[in-house]
C-alpha cells in the first residue's frame, strides 16, 4: 500500500463532510446528501483496507478508530433519517452527524494517520470483540446524542399552541428512537466488556481488575444507566434528558481519543 | 419505607455518586505512587488489601470503602425496586416486556453480586515469578511445579521496557503458540495434575486457574534462563458470573427488541 494511501483518505473524507456540512447549512440537502454518501464510502473504503492488508477489524488507535466510528455514525444517520418519526428532523440529524464527524476528524488531525500497530494479542477473538464492539458502541452512543440534541433544543414554547402539541410528539418519537439507539450501544457495550471480561481472565487470571481501564469502562456503564433512571423532575425536561443522553458519548470520545 | 429505598431517587444518586468515585479513581491513578498502590490491589483478595493496608493508604482504602458502600446501596435499591414493584407489575399481568424488564435487574444484582463475592472471597496471587524447575507452595497445601519452559521467539523482547517493546511484539514477532510452560499441580505431595499452559490458554483444575500472565528473562550464573510470571486465583464464581453476565446481556437486547416499537401511550 503507497504510504500516501491513508492521509488522502483521511483529508478526502474530511472535505467531504466539511462540504456536507456547509451544504446542510446552507440548505443544499440533496447535494450535502451525495457529499455524506461519498464521505461515508471512502471512510468504508478506510476500514476495507485495514481489514484486507492488517486480516483483522479496526481495534485500537486513533485513526482506524476514527474512521470505524465515523462509518458507523453516518450509516445510523442514513437509517435513521429514513424513519418515519424522524422526517421533521431529517436536516437537523444530518446537521449534527456532519458536525459530529468533523469534531472527530479535527480531534485526529495531529495524530499519526497509520494503521495501529499488529500487537500479538490481536489474534485472539476475544480481543477482537472487546475493542471493535468498544468502537461500534461508541458509534451508537454518539448517534443517540444526537438523535436528543436535535429534538430537545426547539423552543415549542414560542410556537402556536396545536403546533406545539405536534411539536412535543414528535419530540417524544425521536427521543423514543433515541432511547432504542443507546439501550443499542449498551448492549454492544457490555458484550464488548464481557468479552475484555473473559480476556481479562484468560490473560492475567481475574474477570476485572483495579485500574484506570476499569474505572473509565464503568463510568461508560454507569453514565449510560443514569440516563435511564432519571428522577421525575429531571426526566420530564427534554433539555436535562438530552444533556445527560450526552454524557456517555462525550465520556467515550474522550476516553478512545483524548485520554 | 421499602419503596423509598428502592427509589428511583436512590438510584439516580447512588449511580451520580459511583460516577463520581470512579472519576476520583481515575485522578488517583494519575499519581504514580497511587498507580503503584492500585496495582497491588490486584495481586490479593481485596478484603486482604484493606486489612493489610489501610494505615499505609488511608484515602484509597477510604475510597475503596466508599466505592463498595455506594455499590452496596445499589444493590439494595435494586434488590427492592425489583421485589416490591417491578415483580409485582410483571406478576399482575403476564406480559413479556414486564418480566424482562424485571429478569434484567435481576441478573444485574446476580452480577453486581459476584463482585461483591470475589472481594472476600477465593485465593488470589499474583506476580509469581518462576523458572524451570522452580516450585511454588499456597493454600491448602497446593504445590505447583514449572517443569519446563519453552520461548521460541526472540528472547530480546523479554528484556525490553513494556512501551517499547509493545509496539514490536506484533503478530510477525510472536508466536503465543510456540511459547509455553509445562506446570504440574501437586496437593500434600500427591499429583494432581499437569498441562501445556500458553499465554491465553491458562491451566485449569476444579476452581484453581494458573494463568501464564508474561514471559520473563533472569540471568543465573551468568545465563539468561526464560521463566514464566504467574497468577493463581481460585474462585468458584467464575463461570456463574461469566454465565449470569451473558444472560443479562441478552435479555437486556431481548427487551430492546420487544420494546423497539413504542406504546401509543408511551408517544
Amino acid at each position: 500500500m503507497p504510504p500516501a494511501t491513508l492521509p488522502t483518505l483521511y483529508y478526502t473524507v474530511f472535505t467531504l463532510f466539511l462540504i456536507a456540512t456547509v451544504l446542510l447549512l446552507a440548505q443544499k440537502k440533496p447535494w450535502a446528501r451525495v457529499a455524506m454518501i461519498a464521505g461515508t464510502v471512502i471512510a468504508g473504503m478506510g476500514v476495507v483496507i485495514l481489514v484486507a492488508t492488517q486480516h483483522r477489524l479496526p481495534l485500537y488507535g486513533a485513526f482506524e478508530s476514527t474512521f470505524y466510528i465515523l462509518l458507523v455514525v453516518s450509516l445510523l444517520e442514513m437509517v435513521s433519517t429514513r424513519c418515519t418519526g424522524a422526517v421533521h428532523y431529517k436536516g437537523r440529524i444530518s446537521l449534527y452527524t456532519g458536525i459530529a464527524v468533523l469534531v472527530i476528524l479535527i480531534m485526529e488531525i495531529n495524530k499519526p494517520i497509520e494503521f495501529n500497530d499488529d500487537f500479538y494479542m490481536y489474534g485472539n477473538i476475544w480481543v477482537n470483540f472487546f475493542f471493535n464492539l468498544r468502537l461500534m458502541a461508541a458509534a451508537f452512543f454518539i448517534h443517540g446524542a444526537i438523535l436528543l440534541n436535535t429534538a430537545a433544543w426547539k423552543r415549542p414554547d414560542k410556537m402556536p399552541e396545536d403546533a406545539v402539541t405536534d411539536c412535543k410528539c414528535r419530540q417524544k418519537k425521536i427521543f423514543y428512537q433515541a432511547r432504542n439507539i443507546l439501550l443499542t450501544g449498551i448492549v454492544i457495550y457490555l458484550a464488548s466488556e464481557w468479552s475484555g471480561s473473559l480476556w481479562c481472565l484468560n490473560w492475567l487470571g481475574d474477570s476485572w481488575r483495579w485500574s484506570k481501564g476499569f474505572f473509565k469502562a464503568a463510568i461508560i456503564f454507569l453514565l449510560v444507566m443514569t440516563s435511564f433512571h432519571l428522577p421525575q423532575p429531571l426526566s420530564n425536561s427534554p433539555r436535562a434528558r438530552a444533556i445527560i443522553g450526552s454524557c456517555p458519548a462525550l465520556f467515550i470520545i474522550w476516553m478512545i481519543f483524548i485520554h | 419505607m421499602i419503596q423509598k429505598i428502592g427509589s428511583i431517587k436512590l438510584t439516580f444518586f447512588s449511580l451520580v455518586l459511583l460516577i463520581v468515585l470512579m472519576g476520583m479513581g481515575i485522578v488517583l491513578s494519575l499519581f504514580p505512587a497511587y498507580t503503584d498502590a492500585i496495582e497491588k490491589m490486584n495481586q490479593t483478595i481485596v478484603y486482604q488489601w484493606i486489612v493489610n493496608t489501610w494505615h499505609e493508604q488511608p484515602l484509597l482504602t477510604t475510597w475503596v470503602l466508599l466505592v463498595t458502600i455506594s455499590s452496596a446501596v445499589l444493590f439494595i435499591n435494586t434488590a427492592c425496586c425489583s421485589m416490591t414493584i417491578q415483580l409485582r407489575t410483571a406478576l399482575k399481568t403476564v406480559s413479556v416486556r414486564r418480566w424482562s424488564f424485571f429478569i434484567i435487574h435481576f441478573l444485574f444484582l446476580m452480577v453486581l453480586a459476584c463482585h461483591g463475592i470475589t472481594m472476600v472471597t477465593g485465593h488470589k496471587q499474583d506476580n509469581i515469578q518462576l523458572c524451570p524447575e522452580d516450585s511454588h507452595l499456597f493454600g491448602d497445601n497446593y504445590r505447583i511445579d514449572v517443569v519446563n519452559v519453552t520461548f521460541s521467539d526472540d528472547p530480546k523482547f523479554l528484556t525490553m521496557k513494556r512501551k517499547k517493546s509493545r509496539h514490536l511484539m506484533t503478530r510477525k514477532n510472536i508466536h503465543p503458540k510456540l511459547n509455553y510452560a509445562d506446570i504440574a499441580l501437586f496437593q500434600n505431595n500427591r499429583r494432581l495434575d499437569s498441562q501445556r499452559v500458553f499465554m491465553l490458554h491458562p491451566m485449569r483444575y476444579k476452581s484453581i486457574r494458573i494463568t501464564v500472565t508474561r514471559f520473563i528473562a533472569k540471568h543465573q550464573n551468568g545465563q539468561q534462563i526464560v521463566g514464566v510470571n504467574l497468577s493463581i486465583t481460585r474462585n468458584i464464581f467464575t463461570q456463574f458470573f461469566f454465565t449470569v453476565y451473558a444472560l443479562m446481556i441478552i435479555t437486556l437486547a431481548c427487551f430492546v427488541a420487544i420494546t423497539w416499537k413504542p406504546k401509543t401511550q408511551e408517544l
